[in-house]
């Protein structure tokens, strides 16, 4: 028994590896959606400025990258959660839904200024992607860089969304702090990063 | 009983950075030895015997590969592989 203690042991920092491999490349991506966005607004022409269309479209490629990346972890977390026999799949997919319901009261609550649902709409969302960052990134040792990248994208969204002043400086903060915590990430399970 | 005693003393799976080698394995479906080396905390050849063993019993492929880094040597688990860890979980299981 004590051997196969020691195997899964084993599995385990493997697991650990493999998430966090995961979390380096999705901050190192979303690093740039600042950046990108910033260039989109500087080459639009000021009379498409208020049309969302090549937002929206920019975020899919994004969209689709993150759903890859947490997929095919997933599919490892699960099979590592079979190893060490622990059910969990409720609290993730119950985690999803809430997160997708908070995106979608957030685009339908989108107009310039408050409005309740905009509020509970980003309150719901940057909560439910905080939690599952910090979630996943607990698998793999919940480190100093994850939390900052919670707290950045907690402020960014709000600051973004919100009739706030100064919302560009946040973004760019939460660039520069991703652009870290991928780089970090990726060099505790990465050789010559 | 019997099935565990079976796996237990299966001389393949018996030594525990071998079974760790092949969960690990079963989780990520491949890693470079690099990776294993880490994982394991194992010596080179030590690491190399393991998985020499585990090949010639049909749990796993080694195998080169080219990737962005250059060559590396990728272990990656059979479909035989697989069948036996989800045997030794529904031992254990049953077990436990």
């Amino acid at each position: 028994m004590k051997s196969v203690e020691e195997a899964k042991e084993i599995a385990r920092r493997a697991t650990r590896r493999i998430i966090r491999k995961t979390l380096g490349k999705y901050y190192l991506l979303w690093s740039t959606y600042p950046l990108v966005i910033g260039v989109l607004y500087i080459l639009t022409p000021p009379s498409l400025l208020e049309n969302p269309l090549p937002y929206i479209l920019t975020l899919i490629p994004y969209l689709t990258l993150t759903s890859y990346f947490f997929m095919d972890m997933g599919k490892k977390l699960r099979r590592y959660k079979e190893l060490i026999g622990w059910k969990s799949r409720r609290r993730v997919s119950l985690l999803i839904v809430l997160m997708l319901a908070g995106f979608v009261m957030l685009v339908l609550g989108y107009e310039p200024g408050f409005n309740y649902l905009l509020i509970l709409g980003l309150s719901l969302y940057t909560s439910t992607v905080d939690y599952y960052i910090y979630y996943t990134a607990s698998f793999a040792r919940f480190r100093y860089y994850d939390l900052l990248t919670m707290v950045t994208f907690s402020i960014s969204m709000f600051v973004w969304f919100l009739p706030l002043p100064y919302s560009e400086a946040p973004y760019l903060v939460m660039s520069v702090v991703w652009i870290f915590s991928g780089y970090s990430s990726l060099s505790e399970v990465i050789e010559d990063v | 009983m019997e099935r565990i005693r079976e796996l237990t003393t299966n001389p393949v799976l018996s030594n525990s950075a071998r079974l760790g080698t092949l969960l690990s394995l079963y989780v990520a479906n491949k890693l470079t030895f690099s990776d294993l080396l880490k994982i394991t905390e194992l010596p080179k050849s030590s690491l190399f015997a393991h998985l020499q063993v585990l090949e010639e019993a049909g749990l796993i492929r080694v195998r080169k590969q080219f990737t962005v880094s250059g060559p590396r040597t990728i272990a990656e688990i059979t479909d035989k592989g697989r069948d036996t860890v989800k045997r030794y979980l529904d031992v254990l299981k049953q077990f436990q």
